[in-house]
């Protein structure tokens, strides 16, 4: 991959909540562990797995909004895991972020054109009556009709009120946007429209997005490469397409089987994973995934698997691959 | 259909929610049967009055706001909506079981799982408090749960998300119900657990022969599951049919852009299929077809007149003017 496509680059990322008693750190919560992947310039990257997979977590760490425990972010070539807030700050306006709940992640007493202007008075971008334009147009732009410009959000119904959030996110021209799961709090026949508006918005701008859902549909249909994690870990990462004929990782084929499809093959009845996901305080030895997995062998339980390339772009942490 | 006697059988049910706002209209003139054996899957987005169906069901309506206006809903062929409350709490948790959303909420916090068992066991037979327990550790076990002995004893917050659905299943069958309502059982859990769930609603099914009525948003699940399928929209049912002929070829315009508009593993797309605006607002409904404001085949009559609910000669009910000039009467009340 040529170094200048390369717009954010994650590198032996790790990222542990200590968990404390009596004030001292007697373990940790392993989120993130190990991981390493890239996102190039106006694509989309989509980040799968159950919760509590640590993909939140890894997607607030991409953008630091939480620090970094070991290892490297790299964005738009410059190291930003070590930087402190306010170095972070003028790095901001190429990195946002679309929160999942379109309630709660806008300020009930702030008008909408407060909300979406708010990123640009924070960055000194336009002047006062040039961010009325901006914002107007934003609104515009993400399917808002801009005469509402003065209204709060208690207004809007859930799925404009993503809009409204999404307004917010591209309002600085940013270069990185993550996404996450942002439309899961939304209706079926409001998720299309929300998921249309983003594919639109990046074809246009050609902003980049970590794209983070539970909801592999959705993940499948917005992304070019799709990252599977399990318990912090990458244990497939490929092009989209690889994901419909071409899974490798036992995980990942039964995380796709899982999803009911509407349709009537008989072959989906069956449930493909018995038994819940271990915790992320005590990580299984070896490879995580060899306490569910129906094709543990004795080396599973000892050695953890790499991330290894086994077609061009399709890489797969597991032994029997 | 059979010709026998469904075991459950709705007839025109209403309920209405009397706010300051106006009446908000959750549940209009809703008929359907479940018979037995069967599941019903009733589909909708949020709004669609899918819950308020279930609690109509069990008269958990909250009253005020709510009121049931008027319909049946007959049980074996006795109407509950007659009953007293002393025997409607012998219906709840006896013959109709019930599973809700949120394992976390809907389980009490400070009794032990084992307990919350026990307590709907003792209430709807003549168990002792020993045989209670045998009987709830019976269900942990029936449900799946590893060491139920030892679940028995522990509480709500030990036990993952998936196990407390399995324990809200066990809490809903123990008394060996024959109608099991379960509303959106599975939205709070993660794929692979849903598939469990899934598989285990319908491995007990077969077991012991009850009715489901499964209500969800989630297309995907109701065809894993359903036999047949309700599709409802802003408190009316749009469509009503064989789940397998209704998501295979759907007749009303709001199942098939329902249906085009998930996306699909097997089908790639440039773009999702769209419906535009918004679920409308259940006190101020739109004139005639309360979904023509959003329906890409709208013709003048839809604007003016409400379409009725309709049975085409296959069997499958549609409410919609591309298929019948049915009109609705005038509703007498509201």
């Amino acid at each position: 991959m040529a170094e200048q496509e390369v717009l954010m680059a994650v590198e032996n990322l790790n990222k542990w909540f200590p968990v404390r008693k009596m004030g001292r750190a007697r373990g940790y919560v392993k989120a993130v562990n190990d991981v390493s992947l890239q996102i190039r310039r106006g694509e989309t990257l989509g980040i799968v797995g159950e919760s509590g997979c640590g993909k939140t977590t890894l997607g607030r760490a991409m953008i630091r909004l939480t620090d970094v425990t070991d290892g490297r972010v790299i964005f738009d070539g410059q190291d930003i895991s070590r930087l402190s807030e306010k170095e972070l700050r003028p790095l901001r306006r190429d990195m946002q972020i679309i929160f999942q709940d379109p309630y709660s992640s806008l300020n009930p007493r702030m008008t909408v054109g407060d909300i979406i202007s708010e990123p640009l008075v924070y960055q000194n971008m336009y002047s006062a009556s040039e961010r009325i334009d901006r914002v107007r147009e934003l609104m515009d732009l993400c399917g808002l009709d801009p005469v509402y410009i003065r209204r709060y959000p208690h207004e809007f119904s859930g799925g404009q009120r993503q809009r409204i959030g999404i307004a917010r996110a591209i309002a600085v021209n940013p270069k990185f946007v993550l996404c996450d799961e942002p439309v899961s709090a939304l209706d079926v026949s409001i998720q299309s429209q929300v998921i249309n508006l983003l594919m639109d918005l990046q074809s246009r701008t050609g902003i980049a997005y970590a794209f983070i859902s539970h909801n592999l549909n959705v993940v499948y249909h917005v992304s070019r490469r799709i990252a599977v994690l399990y318990l912090g870990r990458v244990v497939e990462l490929a092009e989209r397409e690889t994901f419909k004929n071409n899974r490798a990782h036992p995980y990942t084929r039964a995380l796709f089987e899982a999803i009911p499809q509407v349709g009537f093959d008989e072959q989906q009845k069956k449930a493909p994973l018995s038994g819940d996901l271990p915790s992320p305080v005590d990580l299984p030895s070896g490879c995580v995934f060899h306490t569910r997995c129906p094709y543990t062998q004795p080396r599973c339980r000892t050695e953890v698997p790499d991330l290894r390339e086994i077609d061009p772009g399709h890489y797969v942490a597991c032994h029997l691959v | 259909m059979t010709d026998k006697q469904p075991l459950l059988k709705v007839r025109d049910l209403c309920t209405y929610f009397y706010t300051e706002e106006g009446i908000v209209y959750a549940l209009d003139d809703v008929s359907f049967d479940v018979a037995r054996g069967q599941t019903l899957g009733i589909v909708g987005e949020s709004g669609s009055g899918k819950s308020v169906t279930a609690l109509s069901i069990m008269r958990l309506v909250q009253s005020p706001p709510g009121r049931i206006v008027s319909g049946t809903v007959e049980l074996l062929g006795e109407d509950i909506l007659k009953k007293s409350r002393k025997e409607m709490k012998q219906i709840r948790g006896g013959k109709i079981g019930m599973i809700f959303q949120e394992p976390m909420t809907s389980l009490n916090p400070v009794y032990t799982v084992g307990n919350q068992i026990m307590e709907s066991i003792l209430l709807h037979s003549d168990c002792n408090r020993k045989q209670a327990k045998e009987r709830a550790i019976e269900m942990l076990r029936l449900v799946g749960i590893p060491l139920p002995e030892k679940r028995f004893g522990e509480y709500p917050h030990q036990l993952s998300g998936g196990m407390r659905q399995r324990v809200m299943i066990a809490i809903a069958l123990s008394c060996n119900p024959q109608l099991l309502i379960c509303d959106e059982p599975t939205t709070a859990l993660d794929v692979t657990i849903q598939a469990q769930i899934l598989e285990l609603i319908n491995d007990l099914k077969q077991q012991t022969g009850a009715s489901v009525i499964m209500i969800t948003h989630d297309l995907g699940v109701i065809s894993r599951v359903a036999d047949e399928v309700m599709v409802m929209y802003a408190g009316k049912a749009m469509e009503y049919g064989a789940a397998r002929d209704v998501f295979t070829q759907p007749r009303h315009p709001y199942t098939a852009a329902l249906l085009k508009s998930i996306p699909n593993l097997e089908e790639d797309v440039e773009r999702l299929h769209v419906i535009e605006g918004m679920v409308p607002s259940l006190s101020k409904r739109p004139q005639g077809c309360l979904f023509h404001p959003r329906c890409k085949q709208a013709m003048t009559v839809c604007q003016e007149k409400r379409p009725a609910l309709t049975t085409a000669p296959d069997g499958r009910r549609v409410r919609c003017f591309l298929h019948s000039d049915a009109v609705e009467k005038e509703a007498a009340h509201g």
